[in-house]
């Protein structure tokens, strides 16, 4: 059965920093604009790696050091973010995994400015302390 | 003079050339690739490399990424193999599109905290490889340890070969 540090949690939902993405300037040849048309995508875009970034981030201000030693994250990449959309990252804690554990499971997701999703996946740790 | 048409006529040309060298190329790497081909690397991974992190990510360093000791850490999303880069294309001759890749998926476990400046030693294996709507799929697993052997953090990884699509 969950302690109350996790049934309290249960339901939270959490946003991160919200970020104005900028393409690095050294950003390499698929997020080049030209040669990512030219290969018949839709334009450069953000590497995956600032999603991975911002999602762990949150997850880190979250959980307290705990997710260094503890954390779990599963991600899978939708749709491209491109530079200068808001970038937003948000989770919440759909259970305790497995039961009893003090382990937290939650869903988590980043958005743009329009709502659409960017990336998807599930993230677990030990609940914080406190 | 050839006219404006005439110009991206040609650029359209050149460009579908250089898209079917770089299939060619990712098709023949593709063809080399083995499930249960294994690579090893070694890093230390610096401040600066870090701060550049940092800066690139927009994420406030050193902020949370310091040990009770008030050692610098390495922030989680630098701490993994690169499947491109370890098995991909790296013949600076193929064409930029062969090269490196789009990430599609990731899974990832942190066990202990990585510091900067600590050796990091990375085993990586292919465990899948397959071709979908004309994208060809890396999929590897890697465990990072320190010197001790400790594993620091492990993780799977689904990349593409290149980023153009075969017709």
């Amino acid at each position: 059965m969950a302690d109350g540090n996790v049934s309290n949690r249960l339901g939270h939902e959490i946003t991160g920093a919200v970020k104005i993405a900028h393409m690095p300037p050294d950003a390499g040849a698929v997020h080049d604009d030209r040669l990512a048309k030219s290969a018949g995508l839709e334009g450069g875009y953000i590497v995956n790696e600032y999603h991975f970034a911002q999602l762990t981030e949150m997850l880190l201000e979250y959980f307290g050091p705990r997710w260094l030693t503890n954390g779990e994250i599963e991600v899978k990449y939708i749709a491209p973010l491109l530079d200068k959309d808001t970038f937003i990252p948000k989770a919440r804690v759909i259970g305790e995994e497995p039961p009893g554990s003090g382990r937290l499971n939650l869903e988590i997701w980043c958005e743009n400015q329009h709502g659409q999703k960017l990336a998807v996946g599930r993230a677990s740790c030990l609940a914080p302390e406190g | 003079m050839i006219s404006h048409q005439g110009w991206d006529g040609i650029r359209e040309a050149m460009n579908r050339v250089k898209l079917k060298e770089a299939i060619d190329a990712i098709e023949r790497h593709f063809a080399t690739l083995r499930v249960g081909q294994s690579a090893q690397q070694e890093h230390i991974f610096t401040e600066e490399e870090v701060r550049r992190y940092a800066e690139r990510y927009d994420i406030l360093y050193p902020g949370s990424y310091l040990s009770a000791q008030g050692e610098l850490l390495v922030p989680p999303g630098m701490v993994f193999m690169r499947p491109a880069a370890t098995f991909g294309i790296i013949d600076t001759e193929a064409p930029p599109q062969a090269r490196l890749g789009i990430y599609t998926q990731a899974h990832r476990w942190y066990f202990r905290p990585v510091y900067v400046g600590h050796r990091v030693l990375f085993d990586g294996e292919i465990i899948d490889t397959y071709e979908r709507r004309g994208f060809f799929y890396l999929a590897v697993k890697w465990a990072a340890k320190d010197e001790d052997g400790e594993v620091l953090a492990k993780g799977e990884e689904w990349h593409t070969l290149g980023f153009v699509r075969k017709p």
